[in-house]
């Protein structure tokens, strides 16, 4: 087990006590003959902390440093994803899926690939096109229309 | 004669045009999964639901999607001997023998018979489920809830125990799955539960949401972080013709790998990859030159080729006999089922006869169109690993995107959908197969509903999954099955703990 793994298990450990805690003091447990919302949840709370504790427990003498989860600049692209996407969509309904959807390929062009602005911009029309011919014009696949109004 | 009556209404329904494009489009979309390396079926499944929702008829739709899984199957080897490249975890195996071929100049061959091999070993596994579903549904109809209860319970954790390397990281996020299933309003009393007051929540989390963050997107940030470019180490196919020695050679092992595969999908959690792996160990146990192996033999192409399509087709016999998912892809497909408003179990050759006999008959449709879209058009499917991923990528990704959108026509989703694809990307990265979470998360429901009605039927004496003769005999099967696994884990525990083994 690394260390990164044994940290792993006691964060997804402390969400089982969450869970556990949580349905004893928020919702009813019921009884064995009439379960009530919360038997499920605390269960599965419970599987969750004793098996974590069985793995960490099993595994505590072995705990290496291991390889760091991302080597050389690794993190850097997948980043900049998670920071397009959430740009994509807190402008989908107001901009539009087609202008939404052209500033994101674009800037996956532009940030991820380091392409020039004049192929970005090509791939990103030429994307767009093709996937609102798909959704919208063959699988009416009703999307927002924003500014542009279609 | 109901099983011929029901197949000829299936081959009726598959055969009609409408049916039969989207048999193709689903067979050609997973023969290029297949193709490409990094987009499992799992994750392409999860991409096109949404879509599946808008082509027709639950029995469209089911066709549709099982022919992407099947056809992964196919597409896998092609990349595999070419290139040394699988483009599905089950063709790995592919890649020793098939590529040792390839560099001889016999890659023709490899490709042919791994394409014979394929569509006997699907038909085999076709006729398997014709034949053997009625008799598992009608078995089936004599469960109760305490047995459904107990057979998804040990399905799910057959399936941990058998594919993983870990079980016990398989197991936590089986019941993580579990957790997160409990998220919205309970069904039965109305309750709110983890909803924290945010209105969203309510509804609880939709598992098309769950499976696309998990397999799709997890899948771009891991390809992301090392963008790799495919190099054209075999340019050469050769001839497409394999000779009389390589078809004699051959031969008994396509029988043989059929059979391991079909034996294998139908327990869940054997799948496609543990049968080309034990095809193989089996083909080089059977050979009178196993010295061979790894240097070209083309039964270690031919076996493991034909078991992991004979496993992906018997991997339905469980879903629509039993409602029993086996594996992600297949977990996938029973949600995109139940979300059409068709549960898949024992009752769905009666209430859905469209759907149970019409999958079928589209299974042996879409065999004949992979032969044809696998033999002569190998080349075209080598090009499009020339499609450079700065184009496959958001394109992928906006595919994604819209499909969950379109869900429910809220942003929220997409949200949902970023969080759990960092969520699938973070476990994957530490080594958490999120496969069970998936499966888990699916079951759920159904097994909380199975688990409240068995306890008020025996009034809370949980006895009555032991005391009934089916329930008792498979939790029987589980705890042997377990036991045995344990020991072995054990074992190896105490062998490699002297050099940092891990339990």
């Amino acid at each position: 087990m690394t260390k990164q793994e044994f940290f792993a298990g006691v964060f997804i450990m402390l969400v089982g006590v969450a869970a556990v805690v949580y349905s004893l003091f928020k919702l009813n447990m019921g009884n064995l003959a009439t379960p009530g919302p919360g038997m499920l949840p605390f269960l599965s709370g419970l599987g969750i902390v004793v098996l974590t504790l069985l793995w960490l427990g099993a595994n505590l003498k072995n705990i290496t440093k291991g390889e760091p989860l991302w080597g050389n600049s690794e993190w850097v692209n997948p980043v900049i994803l998670v920071i397009l996407t959430i740009v994509y969509t807190a402008l989908l309904e107001y901009a539009g899926y087609i202008i939404s959807t052209m500033l994101f390929v674009f800037g996956w062009q532009i940030v991820i690939e380091h392409r020039k602005i004049a192929s970005s911009l090509l791939i990103a029309g030429v994307c767009t096109a093709g996937l609102y011919l798909v959704f919208v014009t063959l699988l009416r696949v009703p999307l927002p229309a924003g500014i542009l109004r279609f | 004669m109901e099983i011929f009556e029901g197949l000829l209404g299936g081959f009726a329904l598959a055969l009609t045009a409408h049916n039969l494009l989207f048999v193709f489009l689903g067979s050609l979309i997973g023969t290029a999964v297949g193709v490409l390396p990094g987009l499992g079926p799992a994750a392409t499944i999860s991409l096109l639901i949404p879509i599946a929702y808008t082509i027709g008829s639950p029995a469209t739709s089911i066709m549709f999607l099982a022919g992407v899984f099947y056809g992964a199957m196919y597409g896998g080897s092609t990349t595999s001997i070419l290139l040394r490249l699988p483009g599905e975890a089950a063709s790995v195996v592919t890649c020793i023998d098939g590529y040792e071929m390839a560099k001889k100049g016999r890659a023709g061959s490899a490709l042919a018979i791994s394409a014979v091999g394929s569509f006997v070993a699907g038909t085999i596994g076709v006729l398997g489920l014709t034949f053997l579903a009625p008799l598992l549904s009608d078995l089936a109809l004599r469960f109760g809830p305490p047995e459904f209860f107990t057979l998804m319970l040990m399905g799910l954790l057959l399936a941990i125990f058998l594919t993983g390397e870990n079980p016990l990281k398989g197991a936590i996020m089986l019941f993580v799955g579990v957790l997160l299933a409990n998220v919205g309003i309970d069904p039965i009393t109305g309750v709110a539960r983890f909803t924290f007051g945010i209105i969203h929540l309510r509804d609880g989390f939709d598992f098309v949401v769950l499976a696309m963050g998990l397999f799709g997107l997890s899948e771009i940030f891991l390809t992301l972080e090392k963008q790799f470019s495919t190099e054209f180490i075999t340019k050469k196919i050769g001839k497409m013709l394999p000779t009389k020695k390589e078809w004699i050679d051959s031969s008994w092992a396509i029988v043989r790998g059929s059979l391991i595969g079909f034996f294998i999908g139908i327990i869940p959690g054997g799948g496609a990859v543990i049968a080309s792996l034990t095809s193989y160990a089996v083909e080089k146990k059977f050979s009178k030159n196993p010295e061979e192996f790894g240097k070209g033999a083309i039964a270690g192409v031919a076996g493991p080729e034909s078991a992991n399509n004979g496993a992906a087709s018997s991997s339905f016999i469980p879903l629509l006999t039993l409602g029993i998912p086996g594996n992600a892809a297949i977990a996938i497909i029973f949600a995109a089922l139940m979300v059409q408003g068709v549960t898949p179990g024992p009752l769905l050759i009666v209430d859905h006869p469209d759907v149970f006999w019409g999958v079928i008959a589209s299974m042996y449709i879409g065999g004949v169109m992979l032969l044809i879209l696998n033999l002569p058009l190998v080349g075209l499917w080598i090009q499009l690993l020339k499609v450079p991923f700065y184009i496959l990528g958001p394109a992928i990704l906006m595919i994604t995107a819209v499909g969950c959108y379109s869900l429910r026509n809220s942003v929220y989703d997409l949200y949902l959908l970023l969080i759990f694809g960092v969520m699938g990307y973070v476990l994957r990265k530490l080594n958490f197969e999120t496969g069970p979470l998936l499966m888990a998360f699916i079951l759920a429901p159904l097994m909380e509903n199975a688990l409240r009605q068995s306890l008020l039927i025996s009034s809370g004496n949980i006895a009555i999954f032991f005391t009934r003769p089916i329930s008792g005999i498979l939790i029987l099967v589980f705890v042997v099955v377990i036991l045995s696994r344990v020991l072995k884990s054990f074992k190896n525990f105490k062998k490699g703990s002297k050099v940092g083994g891990e339990l």
